[in-house]
């Protein structure tokens, strides 16, 4: 199986790179054919990059949507969103 | 800042326990517990050292909570402990400390509650100067389960905060 070759912190750093669609587009076939034949390793490294870029607001909620499918991304957003909110609560507690 | 009322369920305490962070928070937090989780903290304490000295270290409010059975189908994915904490979050409206992420969707859709994970304990700690920034975040590295992507969402979105806040 190919691998995906994503530097995470290079593409942080290089959004420029990262729209040039070479996850969206070119590396789209390797993402389904992980997400669907891939070892529990090889699916978890795949949606730690993911999900990084996701984190980071690298990749918007829509670019994730057509990767992972709506059901995960939700899953996803609301990881994040609860982690976000999490935080400006307890600065609130400290004000 | 008078302290913050949370409910823990085993877990976060453990996670917290293991970075050194649990003492340190007393200071800042009351603790209140269900006596199901202290049950599941005096078991895992059998064979536990580290578990063990959580209940002989901290000082807790323990509550009992019944279960009604409209949750009992929950007993699939959330052990006793954690439905019990959330159980006494919703009735009594208070946070609850709880890092079980693969069952927050089901968490979220069953319970009206406030959530809070473990490393936004550790988040209080940096604000309130007991930890510096880098040792806070060591500390959440520390707690990032490598293996499991959900954890990686919590750690990444701490990161991006503790880069705007604290240029780290």
């Amino acid at each position: 199986m190919p691998k995906l070759m994503i530097d995470v912190d290079e593409k942080i750093n290089e959004r420029l790179k990262l729209t040039s669609q070479i996850l969206r587009l070119k590396q789209e076939d390797v993402i389904r054919n992980i997400l669907a034949k891939g070892s529990e390793d090889e699916i978890n490294n795949l949606l730690n990059e993911l999900t990084t870029l996701y984190a980071n607001n690298v990749l918007n909620e829509n670019e994730l949507e057509r990767i992972l499918g709506k059901n995960l991304v939700m899953k996803i957003k609301k990881l994040k969103t609860v982690t976000e909110k999490g935080f400006e609560d307890v600065k609130r507690w400290v004000k | 800042m008078g302290k913050v009322e949370l409910i823990f369920d085993t877990s976060s305490l453990i996670s917290l326990k293991s970075v050194d962070c649990l003492k340190l928070l007393s200071e800042f937090v009351e603790f209140f517990v269900t006596t199901d989780v202290k049950n599941e903290l005096a078991g895992l304490g059998r064979t536990d050292k580290n578990v063990e000295t959580i209940l002989e270290e901290m000082k807790f409010s323990e509550t009992f909570a019944t279960i009604p059975d409209k949750y009992k189908k929950l007993y699939k994915w959330l052990g006793k402990g954690e439905i019990s904490s959330l159980v006494l979050a919703q009735n009594e409206n208070k946070e609850i400390v709880i890092d079980d992420i693969e069952a927050l969707e089901i968490i979220l859709n069953e319970f009206k509650v406030k959530i809070k994970f473990s490393i936004h304990m550790i988040y209080l700690l940096v604000l309130k100067k007991k930890l510096t920034p880098k040792e806070g975040l060591e500390k959440i590295e520390q707690l990032r389960d490598v293996r499991s992507w959900e954890s990686n969402v919590i750690y990444q979105t701490a990161r991006r905060i503790w880069k705007k806040e604290f240029n780290l």
